[in-house]
């Protein structure tokens, strides 16, 4: 009697998905895009916003279906280089970087500005941050400087960092990350006046080393040592400063009097795709008004349009306005990668001493 | 005969283990091996393992993990072969309820452990705490990010799978051959160190080298608990292959890892008794 009930059960399973399968496909519709499948490479943190603010809109509108392939930064370029010769991705999603490195690595093509109808409304640097064509900035974000206002006087330079008072109470972020060597690049600006001399950069962050804490390759260690009230006074990505002000510590974050280094997230082409016009849509897609407004109010991205507008107390967790973007510098990625491995050797010796 | 030791039962009871080692592990081995010996237009070359043996930070990183992998081997043999002793002589339900207790850890997210022990050894965790209660230190010293806060965190990881390994080495050994000892004349601490021990030399071989092997390639201890400060070949090898994209010296180096691994279990294997 029981396996004529679990037979039955299964049959009507079945069928109902048979049926409902059949509904789906005899819908049909008369979009540009139906039944093409685009795939993008991406983090995957915030899934569930993204799908809401971006993915499930975008296929709904052009009536194609969005495949994720998710990763951090490296472990996605690895495999796009590794399947070079069989592409799958049409849309990739880099910080700057390693969109730098995937073109070097020749598995992003281009954009083509004509498709890209959004492309006036983006900061002027959101444009082609890394030359060519090969990315458009859609999302922005900046290196910022945090202290606990109970235990430093007021912070204003980046060489604050380096006053005996802090000793051991200080953290940075380690060179392999993407602000490890703007980092570099600060404390060149903040004791020689611009970006020139690195060498002295180096002098100042060996004399640094000794005194902190650790450097962090993540900024959920940061929010760690952070919350373990370890760190009084560091340089944070400025997507974690919401979980920063919510330690429930006494913190407040300074544009210190030489700048901030900024970056954008890049949304590039992938090499060999065959959804090239579906690709730059998508890309288009990305940077238009709502999707920008919305993933701003979420926190999720801070936008790169100029007219989009979001409430102050929102705007504290994002790298937005005026006073802030004025005072980033964006980096040369061609420049910082010609060096890389030159500086990470460095950089191990100074903290293997 | 028994129909378990007949040929083809054994093929079919090994097989698919085999296979799944066979494609998941061996070829890929091999392929990493033989790229290792490969200059960029396929020819034999040695340049590869020169240029990395020749660096002075490979050097420095290799002996540091070295060192750290031949300090928490000895300690988890130390402190955990009398507690696999220890349970090896219990009931069985104490057993299984002490066994239980000493592979929770192994159940818990290894990032999850390992940050528990950045609470404990902060500035302000227990450790520091208490060694400043008892004046040992006049204000809360760095005990994270030091090669000390990785020993203490591999110990943690590894000491539970050298006490697993032991005590079902020792379930095998025959107590009447202790009280046979014991009969003869030898104290327990004799019979302990002459016929325990070497009956359950497998088992502890298996022990030290799991324990060694794991501190050697270990990643997320090494990389959270010394972070920048304390580099080892697990870090140094994910920074030449995902940040440097360095495929070439991360192979060496993962190449010299195995070689370095396969001695020490040669070398431990040099000293069981020479009649088992």
């Amino acid at each position: 009697m029981k396996k004529i009930l679990v037979m039955c059960l299964v049959l009507i399973t079945s069928f109902s998905f048979l049926i409902a399968q059949g509904n789906k496909e005899s819908e049909g519709s008369d979009k540009l895009y139906d039944n093409e499948v685009l795939t993008l490479s991406m983090w995957g943190y915030n899934m569930d916003i993204l799908e809401k603010n971006i993915i499930t809109p975008f296929e709904e509108e052009y009536g194609c279906e969005i495949v994720v392939e998710t990763g951090n930064n490296s472990d996605r370029l690895t495999k796009m280089v590794a399947r070079k010769e069989n592409p799958v991705v049409d849309v990739a999603l880099f910080a700057g970087s390693h969109t730098y490195k995937a073109k070097e690595a020749g598995v992003i093509k281009p954009y083509d500005p004509s498709a890209i109808t959004n492309l006036d409304s983006i900061m002027e640097q959101a444009k082609d941050p890394i030359g060519g064509n090969y990315g458009i900035g859609y999302s922005l974000s900046n290196l910022g400087l945090f202290y606990r206002t109970d235990k430093c006087d007021e912070i204003t330079s980046w060489k604050d960092l380096l006053d005996p008072a802090y000793a051991s109470s200080v953290s940075i972020p380690t060179i392999t990350t993407t602000y490890g060597p703007a980092f570099i690049y600060m404390l060149t600006k903040a004791y020689t006046g611009d970006f020139e001399d690195t060498e002295v950069g180096w002098q100042k962050l060996e004399e640094l080393a000794p005194n902190l804490v650790t450097a962090y390759s993540r900024s959920s260690e940061l929010n760690t040592l952070i919350a373990q009230e370890e760190v009084y006074i560091a340089p944070f990505s400025s997507f974690a400063w919401g979980s920063i002000a919510g330690s429930g510590l006494d913190v407040a974050k300074v544009i210190p009097e030489e700048g901030l280094p900024g970056t954008f997230s890049v949304a590039s082409v992938g090499a060999g795709t065959k959804n090239e016009a579906l690709a730059n849509e998508f890309i288009n897609w990305l940077i238009s008004y709502d999707v920008q407004l919305n993933e701003a109010l979420d926190q999720v991205d801070s936008p790169v349009r100029l007219d989009v507008e979001v409430p102050q107390e929102i705007a504290d967790n994002l790298a937005y306005g005026d006073e802030l973007v004025n005072s980033l510098y964006f980096f040369d990625e061609a420049e910082i990668a010609s060096h890389q491995e030159e500086w990470i050797n460095r950089w191990n010796s100074i903290f293997s001493k | 005969m028994n129909p378990l030791k007949s040929k083809k039962t054994l093929l079919l009871l090994a097989g698919p283990g085999f296979i799944f080692l066979l494609i998941f592990f061996f070829l890929p081995l091999l392929y990493v091996l033989i790229e290792s010996f490969q200059s960029d237009v396929g020819q034999f070359t040695l340049r590869r393992y020169y240029d990395v043996i020749s660096d002075a930070q490979f050097k420095l990183v290799f002996i540091r993990t070295l060192r750290m992998a031949l300090i928490v081997t000895p300690i988890a043999v130390i402190v955990g072969y009398p507690c696999a002793y220890f349970i090896s002589k219990l009931s069985a339900k104490k057993k299984s309820i002490l066994t239980t207790i000493i592979i929770l850890p192994l159940m818990t997210s290894p990032v999850a452990r390992t940050y528990a022990w950045i609470v404990i050894l902060g500035k302000f965790g227990i450790v520091n705490a208490t060694l400043t209660a008892l004046n040992i230190f006049a204000e809360p010293t760095r005990l994270l990010y030091t090669e000390g806060a990785i020993i203490v965190g591999l110990l943690q990881l590894f000491m539970p799978i050298l006490i697993l390994t032991v005590s079902s080495s020792l379930e095998n050994v025959n107590s009447e051959v202790e009280e046979a000892a014991l009969s003869l004349g030898s104290n327990r601490i004799g019979v302990f160190f002459r016929v325990v021990v070497p009956l359950s030399f497998e088992g502890l071989i298996m022990g030290i080298t799991l324990v060694f092997t794991g501190c050697f390639t270990a990643y997320v201890t090494p990389a959270i608990l010394g972070g920048a400060n304390v580099l080892t070949l697990s870090t140094l090898m994910r920074e030449q292959a995902l940040v440097l994209m360095n495929w070439e010296a991360a192979t060496v180096i993962a190449v010299l890892m195995i070689i370095t691994t396969l001695i020490i279990y040669n070398g431990i294997r040099a000293f069981k008794p020479r009649n088992m």
